[in-house]
């Protein structure tokens, strides 16, 4: 059996786990190593070093009165809890706890689809429902509904959306914690909490109207922890007639001013209604010595890069997307953005996929994209090692969020090609992606290995990107449990004032810290050492 | 959900899977079905469909993305009965279908490179593959492995 959680002893744990076993029954509570060992992170930045965080067993719950019965008794012995719903966020740190001897509390049973309604377009889900799951009850039931996946699509619904993920199909719907409506919390405390019209146990409109009365307070629940949410009820994206997914190609470096600024206008006016990635065909290419050196060069010019790309034939910068609507709509919506771009010297146009809905199995299994048309896909695994590449075990991402301006993309990417060039490793591929309408995310990955050696480069690696792009102001939005620490530490005005305020709500709301210890950087009392 | 204990326990009959690879049958215990899932983009896929189709009726094909594969057949299957899985498919394929299967109680029981004999067999330890171990920095290459519940 692992070891106990710090500050109690074997016995004190075996009597805790055995309290747990009266809840859940003896099936459902894991505590050999053989069972523990899968709630590892399989892309840990500390593989097999002694800092590699561990749970020290796992519960797995079936129904919300056995949760907050689990939280009643972690309380008794100051036990803490790390709550995960399906915990396959690999790159973001997996099912293994923030706080190493942590009690896994699996909700990957709790895996019930309560409600859909077509009628309303919401659902309300458990935490253990999968994108699949949710995808399968659609199609299975003839549901003209759309779900926004994250990609891969193998987590769930609610895991995602507390961690602030993001999809890719309509404005309104992937951005994944704005996109619900409502939820169930079980608070450190084991009292039960419905918020927005919830609390209202008559309303007819938990799953439509956010707010409800007073403080909305469902922005706490998301990168926290001050509760295991057990239900969130979401949004769904009526089923289009028909998508048409495009590419616009723009020849030169220093045309992604005048593209990005288009399509963020397209977006702010709802021409374009999905993510779009603004992606360059010509610095993520191979890895070509020349490219290499342009990349880890901190700074070359329009001019040599423009040559660079003249020699390999290809667009500087593409952009792509997905239109849904009647398709009258969409072909004017799309005679729009020609017309919009067509300033730009040497813009080209190319349709890359029309499809009329619904599809049948055989057509979905064909849809390249899948993620753009709302169906998981598990698509990404196929590019975990480049040709040519080191073998990695995995990558962590990171993920700074700048202003949607072509200069600040150039910008970033020569800063982070050279900090990756420094750590003498391949620069990441370069790409800004608008899942939110007025920003761009730039996902980088950073490989982590089952060495000692390697992942230490690993981690001054993305601790140096973590603390450059935060002195230009490129913060993440987002980041694995290891750097959570440090991830906060950047938003910094007035002293941390935020994380501050953070740790004063754990203490009131929390005041035994048993719930997910040390997520984002917030700890409990008797775990910062500042209450002796 | 099945229960995962009842599922490693469960009543074991009939053999199957005699058609994988010298080295993998051996160590293949007798189970109560099987499937076999190959990707049918790598080289070898045609040589791998007709070993497998000797064991079982059961084969399905995929082109790279396993997700609406895992989906529709896989996991529907696993929540009804134990079954075990024999592969073609490279190794980020196998990588993801090792993740979502353990929550059903199977391990990796064996691998080999290509449709070729020379077998590794994991210890269970992490559960994950040691991707260390085979040159996979093109996922091109191809894996033959077998997925299995647990003994217990």
């Amino acid at each position: 059996m692992p070891n106990p959680p710090t500050g109690l002893s074997e016995r004190q744990f075996r009597n805790a786990l055995t309290r747990f076993e009266e809840i859940v029954g003896r099936d459902w509570v894991f505590r050999t190593d053989e069972d523990v060992a899968l709630y590892r992170d399989a892309y840990s930045p500390l593989w097999g070093e002694e800092e590699e965080r561990h749970a020290s067993a796992a519960v797995a719950p079936i129904s919300v009165e056995e949760v907050q019965d689990i939280v009643r008794v972690a309380n008794d012995f100051r036990l803490p809890l790390y709550p995960i719903s399906t915990g396959r966020n690999l790159t973001y740190g997996g099912s293994a706890p923030a706080y190493s001897g942590s009690v896994v509390l699996d909700l990957k049973r709790m895996n019930r689809i309560l409600e859909v309604s077509e009628r309303d377009k919401t659902c309300l889900v458990e935490p253990g429902v999968s994108y699949f799951d949710l995808y399968r009850h659609l199609r299975q039931n003839n549901i003209r509904l759309w779900i926004d996946t994250a990609d891969p699509g193998w987590g769930g619904l609610i895991g995602n959306a507390l961690d602030r993920g993001g999809g890719y199909t309509g404005t309104d719907f992937r951005d994944h914690f704005d996109a619900h409506c409502g939820m169930e919390v079980v608070l450190p405390t084991g009292e039960l909490l419905r918020t927005g019209m919830g609390a209202n146990e008559q309303a007819t409109t938990w799953q439509l109207f956010k707010y409800g009365m007073g403080p909305w307070i469902d922005g706490m629940f998301s990168q926290s922890n001050f509760g295991v949410v057990t239900k969130m009820g979401f949004w769904l994206m009526e089923e289009p007639q028909a998508a048409k997914q495009v590419s616009i190609t723009v020849p030169r470096r220093e045309d992604v001013f005048a593209l990005v600024d288009i399509v963020h206008s397209l977006i702010c006016d709802h021409t374009i209604p999905s993510q779009t990635t603004v992606a360059s065909p010509v610095m993520n290419g191979s890895t070509d010595p020349e490219l290499v050196r342009l990349r880890t060069s901190g700074g070359s010019s329009d001019a040599d890069w423009n040559d660079y790309a003249q020699s390999v034939g290809r667009p500087f910068w593409n952009a792509s997307f997905v239109l849904y609507g009647a398709q009258k709509v969409i072909d004017m919506q799309w005679e729009h953005i020609r017309d919009r771009m067509g300033v730009i010297p040497g813009v080209q146009f190319r349709e890359t996929a029309s499809y009329t809905f619904p599809l049948s199995d055989e057509e979905a299994e064909a849809v390249p994209d899948k993620a753009r048309y709302g169906i998981p896909s598990l698509n990404l695994f196929g590019s975990r090692n480049a040709p040519g590449q080191q073998p990695s075990e995995g990558h962590l991402d990171f993920s700074p969020m700048i202003r949607p301006r072509g200069e600040e993309l150039i910008a970033l990417y020569d800063l982070t090609g050279k900090i990756y060039g420094d750590f003498g490793l391949t620069p990441s591929a370069a790409m800004g992606m608008m899942f939110h309408a007025r920003t761009m995310i730039c996902f980088h990955a950073v490989p982590t290995f089952r060495n000692a050696e390697d992942n230490q480069r690993t981690r001054a690696l993305f601790e140096t990107l973590v603390t450059s792009c935060a002195e230009q102001g490129w913060n993440i939005y987002r980041i694995h449990a290891h750097f959570q620490s440090l991830g906060m530490s950047v938003f910094d005005f007035n002293d941390n004032a935020l994380h501050r305020l953070h740790e004063t709500l754990k203490d009131s709301i929390d005041p035994r810290g048993v719930i997910s210890a040390g997520r984002y950087g917030i700890w409990p009392r008797h775990l910062r050492g500042d209450d002796a | 959900m099945l229960n995962r204990r009842e599922l490693l326990r469960n009543g074991i009959t009939v053999s199957v899977l005699n058609g994988l690879p010298i080295g993998i049958t051996h160590s293949v215990p007798p189970v109560c079905s099987a499937a076999g899932v190959i990707d049918r983009r790598l080289t070898g896929a045609i040589e791998m469909t007709r070993r497998l189709r000797q064991s079982t009726d059961h084969l399905h094909f995929f082109s790279g993305d396993p997700g609406l594969l895992w989906m529709n057949t896989i996991e529907p299957a696993l929540r009804t009965e134990p079954m075990k899985i024999a592969g073609f498919t490279s190794a980020p394929t196998l990588f993801c279908l090792q993740y979502l299967a353990r929550d059903y109680g199977l391990i990796l029981e064996t691998q080999a490179i290509g449709v070729g004999d020379s077998v590794v067999t994991n210890e269970w330890q992490s559960g994950l593959l040691d991707l260390r171990d085979l040159p996979l920095s093109d996922p091109g290459i191809p894996l033959t492995w077998v997925l299995a519940p647990k003994r217990v």
